[in-house]
């Protein structure tokens, strides 16, 4: 039989962000999941599904997909058009996406403010991790409004 | 009753600028060529921050997340996203997240490393045959 020595314990930072992420995910996906059961099943959404299903199979592209498939014509030229659209499945799907992804925003911003609940931790390497998180807290809200694009 | 043995391993992160340097360099690859380059960061925080195996997995999985959030708002407002196939992934992803991070902790570190070695060499592979490919060689 082992002996049990001592779990090892996670940094704080690692709990915020893991948790706060993780749980806004699971709540964006819910929310997207239900959206697309909507969409399927009221057979009046923006999104013909069947056409988005062949096309998708026949590998077209999701700008052509967006383009033939869906009503969404000018309007999915706007920055996050779905929360317009929440009547409809396909706008509580893309909206419950956007929840998800923003999760680790909010995620981020934990760890930003955890670094403040010690003297010693805020001035750890001279300030250098605190620089850091609140430099990725900056590129995620810019990447969120859509002035820095980071494709990869 | 079989009892699990976690042992408190003491580290010091190292090299911080380095490594900074270092993740700066796996952006450059990932962002120039589109080769995707997160199997890049358990090395460099195991081998050159001298964090541990273990730690290093579960810290990748961070970084990589951290950075796949800023990468993803392009792609969602462009509606390059399919709701109907992006959101049954995530799901997927997150219940082998979950699944694999509660049996890392369990596992020994030389199996990590030989499956990490594992993946790294698959990574490689595609990658060169991707490159080789985009070059028209194959």
């Amino acid at each position: 039989m082992e002996k049990i020595v001592e779990k090892p314990k996670p940094p704080i930072e690692g709990i915020i962000y893991g948790e706060t992420a993780a749980i806004i995910t699971i709540i964006g996906i819910c929310i997207a999941i239900a959206g697309i059961v909507v969409g399927v099943t009221s057979g009046n959404d923006i999104v013909d599904f069947q056409k988005l299903v062949n096309d998708l199979l026949s590998g077209k592209s999701e700008y052509y997909i967006w383009n033939h498939d869906s009503k969404l014509g000018d309007l999915q030229h706007t920055k996050y058009w779905f929360f317009n659209m929440l009547n409809y499945g396909t706008g509580i799907a893309m909206t419950g996406i956007a929840i998800a992804i923003f999760g680790g925003i909010v995620g981020a911003l934990g760890i930003f403010i955890s670094m403040f609940r010690s003297k010693e931790v805020l001035l750890y390497k001279k300030g250098l991790y605190t620089i850091l998180s609140l430099v990725i807290v900056l590129i995620l809200i810019l990447a969120a409004a859509g002035v820095i694009s980071l494709r990869h | 009753m079989k009892n699990h043995c976690y042992g408190i391993v003491n580290y010091r992160v190292r090299r911080a600028w380095l490594a900074i340097i270092l993740f700066c360099g796996v952006g450059l690859i990932s962002g120039m060529f589109g080769l995707g380059a997160g199997w890049a960061v358990t090395p460099v925080l195991n081998l050159i921050m001298s964090t541990p195996l273990k730690v290093a997995t579960a810290s990748s999985v961070t970084i990589i997340s951290l950075g796949d959030t800023a990468a993803v708002f392009p792609y969602l407002m462009s509606n390059s996203l399919i709701p109907i196939f992006a959101v049954p992934a995530v799901a997927g992803l997150m219940t082998g997240a979950e699944v694999g991070s509660r049996i890392a902790v369990k596992v020994r570190p030389g199996f990590v490393r030989y499956v990490l070695i594992g993946i790294l060499l698959f990574a490689g592979v595609k990658l060169i045959v991707t490159g080789l490919s985009l070059m028209g060689v194959i």
